[in-house]
């Protein structure tokens, strides 16, 4: 029953655009994704602050609740503090790296301080957190990982502020936890973030992109179930009379539309085999202009797994058109089919 | 013909198409998003992404200086991470944003505990997505390097834009989350009065010329001598041009030429004035053009002069040369010089060659004065020092130091004249480094004879913007580099320091895709490709529903053609139908496109680099994709009745396959007999 006419041909080629379409685009975010990857590579992801969440910032939290990470883990106290004579809320923290994980030493005794060199505070000094203490600066620090605005205060000094228990902390800083330990630590309620921002930045970033581009799936499906659609009902229309002639000599209805579909399968898969081709066509196409035209070289990476998703959603979407008049073709009587009524 | 529910298609096709312009092009405006609340915003032009353009926050107050601009002020931008969640963090004057200066607040902030050094406020959609609810303290991340800043979230606001995805804290903190150094800024907004003046100024698509270091190469004259008057002409617009200087003694215009430059170059020019009368004449020089520059100067026209060279210091009992030369530098001859040491005084002449012998007869301070005809005199003071005075060894040190200038301008040099004297009767070398902030700048080896005295000189250069010590020996000078502009705090001076670094862009330019260095080119091409093969998608779809009407009614279309109506009795007849359906279905999409479109930013769908995608339609954007919508529905009506109008009437009848001639199948006889 099925010939491959010219209308089929037709219809063959427009699909054939939209799966183009689908795959141009597919290439266009999957390059972007490689060169998110190749950036993403020039950084490292070494630290990890944990901290606990609570209603109005981190939470103190026992040791011993992050025992699996503990010999790769440096931990510390950080809260804001009111200082008096200076009337500025300053950042106090203290900080015990015992595993020597960050490669630095910041460490004061008692009640003395160091404060940040961006830090404008000298002299006696009165901290009001949760409770008050009185300390006293006796120089600055700088650090490569905390702020220079921060406060160094002993172990004793932020346990009093904080009201914290011996073992008690509310950041640690680990070194390359593995994504298992990163997982234990989320699941018992720790936030755990890199240290470094940029990482996950482009990564939100790219895989924005990549979901507003699975959104042209929804146009290209839609425009091929209506090409199907138009075609089938078309076809339907003009072959009535074999319609009529099938069902006569007892075809059912099963039969009719597996015979239907079968067709619109056919010009469907022809039509996306034919736009993965043009599609990577294209793709490299618009790699080769497009990097004429702009400064930087323009990335296309076409990946198969994307090739199949865009010849199956072609397909779905060409056998979701073929429905409505294939099921509809199977309504008529086989009389009516054989008079081959036409509408007035 | 065609059926009312091909609308639906239509409909559908164009609901798509509206929503997918709209989307797209909140994604072409999506780059004001960094941009802030500005109406302008200057950045590097060098940089490849927002993050990484810095400019100099001391251009604000320049820029303030203007009296068009109402406002400026910097803005760091970067990025920090709170959990799994990254975002943008925008450093700028917090205060600012608590009173709602820089941007509408649609919902008052609400501000929930005291100012705070570190204090910050959330946008309202960020604090959903990260959970917040202020006042709390957060600890974040640095941008590029392992870094921890705890911020005290004090309140949160909404505007209804991109900030509402934003932690706003100040400068300090976010230039040590990204490491930027405090005299620097992401970016400097701007709002004017004028746009167009500062679109004008600022980037300039014809030749602009700026004059800059106008000097005299000599500040006194006589009269009927030239005066060489040098200056710096740079054309800092983005095309070739030429550009009239003119020069004007007190008022009166005495020197007029043009200069050609290429875009982008400088050049120094010099010319040869004739000055008339004694006394000072205040010089101006100025470009003409849209964007006129004037510098004055003065110089001064004198009575024919003397100038006196001779060493400072010698030694008792031996001779010395001194040289006498004309106000124009030629050599003086036939002059007297009459020298006083002590009681003793003496008289010479010079020779043809200026040049006079004086040997001292004894110790002392040496008076020279040398006197000519018709010249001015000229005097000088020689040291005669008696070496048996001295320690029989080598004692050198440094007399005394001086900086040609106090302050220069960035990227210029100055000169260190450094007077040396060597304290003993034995001669010998010794170093003197040259301190700039308690580093070597330069290291100069000096030899000195017995008891001599004599300057040496230094250039000091590439030293950074700011307040230097330079130190030699035990004397210090400071040292002043300003930034180019702060030489004339004008316009012409800000444009040259940065008219060739900088770039203006209004709000919405700043490419936000460049903000994760992705190449340009692909978001312009991405971005143009699914718009225009969503339209041409969307015009597939229904001029495929309305073949397939055309060809279900092909058997009406058959007999009316056999009945005698002609292709335009078939144009006629269809495309209305096509049309009215088109619009109606056209209608009905762009409403619900739009819709669409809302509620899809409404969910937060789309976030790109932190921040959601905004659907704010105006009228010219609705204009535009209306007319867009309209003009696919029309003309697939038009193809489907070109379509209808080629039907041959006796395959319609038949309903034979397109391009299939029916002569060539059948009879009409046979035709006429098929029921």
């Amino acid at each position: 029953m099925f010939k491959f006419t010219p209308r089929a041909r037709s219809t063959s080629w427009m699909i054939a655009l939209c799966t183009m379409f689908i795959v141009a685009s597919f290439s266009v975010v999957s390059g972007l994704q490689t060169s998110m990857d190749s950036l993403i590579g020039n950084f490292e992801e070494e630290y990890f602050l944990v901290t606990y969440p609570g209603d109005d910032g981190p939470s103190l939290f026992d040791r011993s609740t992050v025992d699996a990470v503990d010999d790769q883990a440096a931990y510390g106290i950080f809260s804001s503090a009111w200082a008096e004579p200076s009337a500025v809320t300053v950042t106090a923290f203290s900080f015990a790296d015992e595993s020597a994980i960050m490669g630095e030493t910041l460490a004061v005794d008692g009640n003395e301080t160091l404060a940040g060199t961006n830090l404008a505070i000298s002299g006696y000094v009165t901290l009001w957190a949760e409770s008050s203490c009185s300390v006293v600066v006796a120089g600055t620090f700088s650090s490569a990982t905390f702020s220079p605005s921060w406060l160094l205060c002993s172990r004793e000094v932020m346990a009093s502020l904080t009201a914290a228990g011996e073992s008690e902390y509310n950041f640690a800083i680990v070194r390359e936890p593995t994504s298992e330990q990163v997982s234990a630590l989320q699941a018992d309620g720790f936030l755990v973030q890199p240290m470094v921002a940029i990482l996950g930045f482009l990564e939100s970033g790219i895989d924005g992109i990549q979901s507003a581009a699975l959104w042209v799936l929804l146009p290209s499906s839609f425009v091929v179930a209506v090409l199907v659609y138009s075609f089938l009902g078309s076809e339907v229309a003009d072959k009535r009379r074999e319609i009529g002639i099938l069902k006569a000599i007892g075809a059912g209805r099963r039969r009719l539309v597996t015979y239907l579909m079968a067709d619109a399968f056919l010009i469907t898969a022809w039509g996306a085999a034919l736009g993965l081709a043009l599609g990577i066509i294209l793709s490299y196409g618009i790699a080769t202009v497009a990097s004429h035209i702009f400064t930087s070289v323009f990335l296309i990476e076409i990946e198969e797994r994307l090739l199949l998703l865009a010849f199956g959603i072609t397909l779905l979407a060409g056998v979701a058109g073929t429905i409505i008049p294939a099921v509809r073709s199977t309504y008529s009587s086989p009389v009516a089919d054989l008079k081959e009524v036409g509408r007035f | 013909m065609i059926r009312r529910r091909a609308i639906i298609v239509v409909a559908l096709a164009i609901t798509i198409f509206t929503a997918t312009s709209s989307m797209l092009s909140e994604l072409q405006s999506a780059p004001g998003a960094f941009a802030g609340s500005g109406d302008y915003v200057i950045h590097s032009s060098d940089a490849p992404t927002i993050f990484s353009s810095q400019v100099d926050v001391s251009l604000v107050p320049l820029l303030l200086s203007q009296e068009n601009i109402s406002e400026a002020w910097p803005e760091v931008v970067t990025f920090s991470a709170w959990g799994s969640e990254s975002f943008v963090v925008r450093g700028m004057n917090v205060d600012s944003v608590l009173s709602g200066e820089h941007f509408p607040v649609v919902r008052p902030l609400s501000l929930e505990t005291q100012s705070h050094l570190d204090g910050a406020v959330v946008g309202s959609r960020l604090m959903d997505r990260l959970g917040i609810f202020p006042p709390c303290t957060i600890p974040i991340s640095g941008s590029y390097a392992s870094h921890v800043e705890l911020v005290e979230v004090i309140g949160s606001f909404e505007t209804g834009s991109y900030l509402d995805d934003e932690l706003i804290v100040s400068e300090d903190v976010a230039r040590y989350l990204c490491n930027m150094p405090s005299d620097m800024a992401s970016l400097i907004a701007v709002e004017t009065d004028d746009p167009a003046w500062l679109e004008e100024v600022l980037s300039p698509d014809d030749a602009r010329f700026a004059l800059f270091d106008v000097r005299a190469l000599k500040t006194a004259v006589v009269v009927d001598e030239d005066v060489t008057i040098a200056m710096d002409i740079r054309n800092w617009g983005t095309a070739a041009g030429e550009v009239s200087v003119y020069i004007a003694d007190d008022g009166e215009l005495i020197d007029e030429f043009s200069v050609v430059l290429q875009a982008s170059a400088d050049t120094t020019v010099q010319r040869q004035i004739l000055l008339g009368s004694m006394g000072v004449h205040p010089l101006d020089v100025w470009l003409s053009g849209d964007f006129p520059a004037r510098t004055s100067l003065n110089v001064s026209v004198v009575d024919p002069y003397l100038v006196i060279a001779a060493p400072s210091r010698v030694l008792l009992g031996s001779s010395f040369d001194v040289a006498v030369l004309g106000h124009d530098g030629g050599p003086a001859s036939a002059a007297e010089i009459v020298f006083v040491v002590g009681e003793e005084q003496g008289n010479v002449s010079t020779d043809d060659d200026g040049v006079a012998e004086i040997t001292p007869p004894v110790a002392g301070l040496c008076m020279l004065t040398a006197s000519h005809v018709g010249y001015d005199d000229a005097s000088a003071v020689v040291e005669v020092v008696d070496l048996g005075t001295y320690p029989a060894e080598f004692l050198p040190q440094v007399d005394s130091f001086v900086l040609s200038e106090d302050v220069v301008s960035e990227s210029e040099d100055v000169e260190g004249v450094i007077v040396v004297e060597n304290a003993g009767a034995v001669g010998g070398a010794f170093f003197v480094p040259v301190l700039v902030d308690s580093s070597a700048n330069k290291v100069l080896n000096v030899s000195l004879g017995p008891a001599e005295r004599r300057s040496v000189s230094v250039i000091i250069s590439d030293i950074a913007v700011g307040t230097h010590t330079v130190q030699v020996g035990t004397f210090s000078r400071e040292l002043t580099v300003e930034p180019w502009f702060a030489d004339e705090p004008d316009l012409v001076q800000l444009v040259l320091r940065y008219g060739g670094t900088g770039v203006l862009s209004s709000g919405a330019s700043i490419p936000i895709y460049q903000a994760a260095k992705i190449s340009e080119g692909n978001v312009a091409v991405a971005l143009f490709s699914v718009g225009a093969i969503s339209a041409l998608l969307t015009c597939l779809a229904i001029s495929a529903v309305f073949a397939k009407e055309v060809r279900e009614g092909r058997r009406t279309l058959g007999i009316l053609r056999t009945i005698g109506a002609s292709r335009a009795h078939i144009r006629a007849i269809v495309l209305p139908q096509a049309l009215a359906n088109g619009s109606v279905g056209a209608v009905v999409g762009v409403v619900a496109g739009f819709l669409v479109a809302i509620l899809l930013t409404e969910f937060g769908l789309f976030v790109v680099f932190g921040h959601a995608l905004v659907f704010e339609p105006d009228l010219s954007l609705l204009v535009l994709i209306a007319v867009g919508a309209a003009m696919i529905s029309v003309s697939s009506a038009f193809a489907s009745a070109e379509m209808a109008a080629r039907e041959g009437p006796i395959a319609s009848i038949k309903s034979l396959e397109p391009g299939i001639e029916a002569s060539e199948q059948m009879s009409l006889e046979e035709m006429l007999s098929d029921d």
